[in-house]
C-alpha cells in the first residue's frame, strides 16, 4: 500500500512516500526548486518520491494532507479581523492566497497529478505526534508535539500504544512556545523561521536575567502552560512580532546591523530557560500521570537540540526519540503514517534508522558535469577516496562530501555535509568567516564514532540524527576545540558501522589522529542544502571549500593540489 | 576538430567550434540551461496526466510505434505494464528491417499481450534508390521518417487512437515544445544544410515520381495533413523518465528476453539495414548524423558520458552489409562513389 503525505503553503513543503508503514521516500521542495523554506506546492519531491519507487500517481492508494486548511484559515481570518487594520497587508496577502491554493487543494492536487481519488485532511499536531511515534519503534510513548502553530494548537500533549495514537491536550493559540522562540528572534534582529537557531546558540553567551520577566508576561503555569499576550507580542507580522510595549520592560530591540551586546545574549540566555522550564514541566506532568517514560516528540521546537538535551538531564525521560525532520517538512511523514494505522488498519511497526531519504545521483551524470564544467576530477577506489579525505580534514583541510541519498530534514548527516578537523584552533572562525559566512558565535556539529561517545561525552547517548548536544569530557576539551561551544558543549551526531563509507571515513580520521570524531555541518553557504551535484559543483567553486569528494570522486580546484 | 564538449565535429555550414571549442549546439544549451526554469523540464506526472485524459476512452488507448530497439520495446513496456493501458503496437517494414529487430518485437507483443499490426512494403525502395542515383545529398532516415510518421498517423486516424507513442529520447526531443509535433525537428540549426537537401530532393525528384505525386514534402506537411483529419498526441515516454538506459535495457532483457543485434550502428542500437548506408552518406556528405546530434543532447543532459558517445559512435560493421543493401536497391559500390 502506498501513501503520500503532502506539506506545504506555511514553510518547508515537502512530500513523503510511504508503503506498508515505512516511509521509503521524503525530500523537501526547497532543494529541488532552491528557495530556501519553499512552501510552494512540492511538485518536484512529489515526483521523485514516485520515481523513486517507480511507480506514478495511479498507483497511490491515499494522499494526505498534514493539516486541516478550513480550520487554520478560520483562525488566520479570526486573527486578521482581530487586529484590524494593523493586518490590512497580511490580509491582502493571505486571504487570496487562501482562496486560490490553500481551501481548494483537492483541485490543485488533480490539476497538478491527475490524482482522482479524496484527499485526508489530518490536524497538524497529530501529522507530528504521528511523524515522532510511528517511527520510534517504541510500544508505548508519552508524545509531546511543540511548534509556532498548527491550525488552533501549538502544542499537543498525547499518548501512543502500538499502532494507535490520541491527542489528550492542547495549548491553544496565542499560548506558542515556537511563536514566542520567534517573536524574540525577531527582536535580537534575526529573521523568524531560519534564525531560532542562532539564538539558541547566543544563548550560552548570556545569563536568563529575565527569566522571571518572561515568566511573569507569559503566566507561566505548573503544569508548562502560558498565554502570549497581544500587549506585548504580535504574531500576524513575520518581520517584527513584539510590540513597543515589550521594548518598554526590557531594552529596545537589536537592529540586524548592529553589534551584539550583553544585553541580547541574556534576551536570548532567557528565552532558552523559558522555553525549556515549560516544556520539562509539561514532560514532567505527562510522567507524573501516567508513569511512561518513553517520550516521541516532534514539531519545529524539537530541532533545539540543548533542549532535547536538558529533557534527558531533567525529566524522568528514560528514552526519547525525535523525528529528523521535526519541523513541518515532516509532518508530510507524520500524515502518511497516522493514515496507515489509523484508517487503513497498519499493524506492523518500525523504527526509523536513517534521514536519508532523498535523491541519489549516478555516477555517469556526474562525470559528464564535471566534464562540461572543465573541473579536474578523478575516480579513486572507495579506499584511496576514504584515506585522501582523512588525510586532508587531518590536514586543516576544508572538504565537501556527497555521497549517496540526501537527508530528509535540515541536519546534514555526512551525505551533503561540509567536514573539517575539529582538533585546529581557529576551525570554527575559518568555517564561519571564509566559507559558510555566518555570525562568529555560532558552533558546529560534529559526527562521531557510535563507539566512541562515551569517551567523550559526559553523559553520552545514541544519537544518529544530530539532535542533542553533550558535554564534553574535561580532559578530552583540549583535544577538539574547535567544535567546542562556550559551555564546553557539542551538538555531536552518532556514526555507526551502519552508515556505511561515512563511518568508515571517520574511521580512518581516527587511526590518522586519534580523534573519533569530525565537524560536519551542512553542504551550503547562505543557500539551501545542495540537492544534486550539479549544486555540490555551484557552491565547491564559488566558496572557500578545498576539496569535494563526491561519490566515488575527488574533484580539486586547481590541477596539481596536493595535500 | 571535434567540439571538447560533445561529439559534434567542426563541419560547415551547420557546425561551428567557439573560441572555448564549443560547438553551436553546446554553446545553446549552455545558455538555455543558463536561464532554465522548472516549467521547461518534463515530469512523469506530466505524462501520467495526458495518458489518464485518455485511458479507457477507446478501443485503443495509445498507438505504440515499435522497431525492435531497446527504447521503444521499453516503451511499450511501460505503456502496458507501468501505466496500464491498452496499446495497439505497430510496425512498418520498408523490406530493410533486420531478423533481430522482429524477433525482438515478436516477443515482446506476444509477452505482452497486444495486439500488433505488422505493415510491409517496398513502397520506399525506389525513393531510397534515387536518392543514391541522382547524388542527392537528402539524408536517407529523414525522408523513412516523413514516411512513416504519415503512415502512423494514418493508422491512428483509422482506429481513432488519441495518442502516439514512440521510443525517442531526451535526446531525440527538443525539449519543451516538442508534443505533437513529430520526431525531427528539421529546422534546428544542426540540420539545416540536410534538411534543406532532403527538401530540395523531394521537389526536383519525387514529386516527378507518378507513385509519389502525394508524398508529403516535409514533415510540417505531414502533421498539419493529420491535424486536419485526426487530433493525436505524438510523445516518448522517454522524455519524462529518469530511467537510465542501461536499467530500461536490463528490465526488458528480463522481462521480455530483449537482444541486442549482433551488428548495429551506433552500438547498443537496432537499426534497419538502411540504415547502414544513412550513416555512410552522412558522414561523408556532413561529417556527423543524426545520431551524432542525438548523442550530443543526451551529452549535455548528462545522461551519457562524451567517450561513452565516442565508443557508441564509432563505424565498426563490416562493409559487406553495405553492398548486400545497394544490391537490394539495384544499385552497386559506383553508386555510391564520388565521380
Amino acid at each position: 500500500m502506498y501513501i503520500l503525505g503532502i506539506s506545504c503553503y506555511y514553510h518547508d513543503s515537502a512530500a513523503t512516500l510511504v508503503k506498508d508503514g515505512k516511509i521509503i521516500a521524503a525530500a523537501q521542495e526547497e532543494r529541488f526548486n532552491r528557495e530556501k523554506h519553499s512552501n510552494v506546492f512540492p511538485i518536484s519531491a512529489i515526483n521523485y518520491c514516485l520515481s523513486k519507487e517507480g511507480i506514478i500517481i495511479n498507483d497511490i492508494d491515499q494522499i494526505v494532507f498534514y493539516e486541516r486548511p478550513f480550520l487554520k484559515f478560520h483562525r488566520v481570518l479570526k486573527n486578521l479581523i482581530g487586529s484590524f487594520p494593523r493586518s490590512f497587508s497580511a490580509f491582502m496577502d493571505l486571504v487570496p492566497r487562501y482562496l486560490g491554493e490553500r481551501l481548494v487543494l483537492p483541485s490543485k492536487i488533480k490539476n497538478t497529478l491527475d490524482y482522482d481519488g479524496k484527499v485526508l485532511y489530518i490536524p497538524h499536531h497529530i501529522s507530528h505526534a504521528a511523524s515522532a511515534f510511528f517511527t520510534s519503534g517504541f510500544e508505548k510513548a508519552n508524545i509531546l508535539t511543540v511548534d509556532g502553530i498548527g491550525e488552533y494548537a501549538s502544542m499537543m500533549i498525547g499518548y501512543g500504544e502500538k499502532n494507535r495514537i490520541k491527542g489528550d491536550k492542547i495549548l491553544p493559540y496565542p499560548g506558542s512556545v515556537g511563536l514566542l522562540y520567534s517573536a524574540i528572534t525577531t527582536y535580537l534582529g534575526f529573521k523568524a523561521n531560519g534564525g531560532e537557531g542562532k539564538v539558541m546558540a547566543l544563548a550560552d553567551f548570556g545569563e536568563p536575567v529575565y527569566l522571571d520577566f518572561l515568566e511573569k508576561i507569559m503566566d507561566l503555569k505548573e503544569d508548562g502552560s502560558f498565554t502570549c499576550f497581544e500587549k506585548y507580542f504580535d504574531f500576524s507580522s513575520g518581520n517584527r512580532m513584539f510590540r513597543n510595549s515589550l521594548e518598554k520592560e526590557i531594552g529596545p530591540s537589536r537592529r540586524p546591523d548592529q553589534k551584539i551586546e550583553r544585553h541580547h545574549k541574556d534576551v536570548a540566555a532567557s528565552l532558552q530557560a523559558f522555553t525549556e522550564k515549560s516544556v520539562i514541566s509539561i514532560i514532567n506532568n505527562m510522567i507524573k500521570k501516567n508513569g511512561v517514560k518513553k517520550l516521541a516528540v516532534a514539531g519545529g521546537v524539537f530541532l533545539n537540540c540543548v533542549l532535547n538535551r536538558k529533557i534527558l538531564e531533567d525529566t524522568e525521560v528514560e528514552q526519547i526519540h525525535i523525528f529528523p525532520a521535526a519541523g513541518d517538512a515532516g509532518g508530510s511523514s507524520g500524515c502518511a503514517l497516522f493514515a496507515y494505522y489509523h484508517l487503513f488498519g497498519g499493524e506492523e511497526r518500525y523504527t526509523i534508522k536513517t534521514a536519508a531519504l532523498g535523491p541519489k545521483y549516478l555516477k555517469n551524470s556526474i562525470v559528464n558535469l564535471a566534464i562540461n564544467r572543465n573541473l579536474i576530477i578523478k575516480e579513486l577506489s572507495e579506499e584511496e577516496l576514504i584515506k585522501d579525505c582523512a588525510e586532508s580534514i587531518s590536514l586543516g583541510k576544508i572538504c565537501g562530501w556527497f555521497q549517496g541519498n540526501m537527508e530528509f530534514g535540515p541536519r546534514a548527516l555526512g551525505n551533503r555535509s561540509i567536514l573539517a578537523n575539529p582538533a585546529a584552533d581557529d576551525i570554527k572562525e575559518k568555517l564561519n568567516r571564509d566559507v559558510k559566512h555566518r555570525e562568529w558565535f555560532r558552533p558546529y556539529g560534529v559526527s562521531v564514532l557510535d563507539e566512541k561517545g562515551s569517551e567523550i561525552f559526559e553523559d553520552y547517548v545514541t544519537n544518529s540524527f544530530m539532535i542533542m548536544t553533550d558535554t564534553v569530557k574535561k580532559e578530552k576539551r583540549k583535544s577538539i576545540p574547535g567544535a567546542l561551544h562556550v559551555n564546553h558543549s557539542v551538538r555531536y551526531q552518532s556514526v555507526s558501522s551502519d552508515d556505511g563509507k561515512y563511518y568508515r571515513l571517520i574511521k580512518k580520521f581516527y587511526e590518522i589522529t586519534n580523534i573519533p570524531m569530525v565537524i560536519n555541518t551542512s553542504f551550503n553557504v547562505q543557500e539551501q542544502i545542495v540537492c544534486s551535484p550539479e549544486d555540490a559543483f555551484d557552491t565547491f567553486m564559488n566558496s572557500n571549500i578545498e576539496r569535494l569528494y563526491i561519490e566515488d570522486f575527488v574533484v580539486l580546484k586547481q590541477e596539481g593540489d596536493t595535500k | 576538430m571535434l567540439c571538447k564538449r560533445c561529439v559534434m565535429p567542426e563541419s560547415k555550414p551547420d557546425i561551428y567550434l567557439n573560441e572555448q571549442g564549443l560547438c553551436n549546439i553546446c554553446s545553446a544549451f549552455e545558455s538555455q540551461n543558463n536561464n532554465r526554469k522548472d516549467d521547461t523540464v518534463f515530469h512523469e506526472t506530466e505524462l501520467v496526466k495526458i495518458l489518464n485524459k485518455h485511458r479507457g476512452k477507446h478501443k485503443y488507448d495509445c498507438l505504440v510505434m515499435i522497431s525492435g530497439g531497446k527504447d521503444s520495446t521499453s516503451s511499450l513496456y511501460y505503456i502496458v505494464k507501468k501505466y496500464k493501458l491498452n496499446p495497439l503496437a505497430m510496425t512498418f517494414d520498408h523490406g530493410f528491417e533486420n531478423e533481430e529487430a522482429i524477433y525482438n518485437i515478436k516477443n515482446a507483443v506476444d509477452s505482452l499481450k497486444v495486439d500488433w499490426i505488422f505493415f510491409k512494403t517496398d513502397f520506399m525502395k525506389e525513393m531510397f534508390a534515387e536518392i543514391i542515383r541522382t547524388k542527392s545529398k537528402a539524408v536517407i532516415c529523414h525522408l523513412c521518417s516523413i514516411w512513416y510518421m504519415q503512415f502512423t498517423y494514418e493508422t491512428a486516424r483509422r482506429y481513432d487512437i488519441p495518442i502516439i507513442i514512440a521510443g525517442w529520447t531526451k535526446g531525440q526531443s527538443n525539449i519543451p515544445d516538442i508534443i505533437s509535433k513529430g520526431k525531427c525537428d528539421i529546422d534546428a540549426p544542426e540540420y539545416q544544410s540536410m534538411a534543406k537537401a532532403t527538401k530540395k530532393f523531394l521537389k526536383e525528384h519525387v514529386r516527378k515520381m507518378p507513385k509519389y505525386k502525394d508524398f508529403p514534402m516535409s514533415m510540417e506537411e505531414v502533421i498539419k495533413r493529420a491535424a486536419k483529419k485526426h487530433k493525436a498526441t505524438v510523445l516518448s515516454p522517454h522524455w519524462f523518465l529518469k530511467t537510465p538506459v542501461e536499467e530500461y535495457t536490463r528490465l526488458i532483457q528480463e522481462e521480455l528476453g530483449w537482444r541486442f543485434p549482433k551488428e548495429s550502428y551506433p552500438e547498443k542500437s537496432t537499426n534497419c539495414l538502411l540504415n547502414f548506408l544513412s550513416v555512410l552518406l552522412s558522414l561523408k556528405h556532413y561529417g556527423y548524423t543524426h545520431y551524432h546530434v542525438e548523442m550530443s543532447k543526451m551529452i549535455n543532459l548528462n545522461m551519457m558520458t562524451r567517450d561513452e558517445a565516442l565508443d557508441l559512435l564509432e563505424k565498426n560493421w563490416d562493409d559487406k552489409m553495405i553492398d548486400d543493401v545497394l544490391t537490394r536497391l539495384g544499385l552497386s559500390r559506383k553508386d555510391i562513389e564520388d565521380g
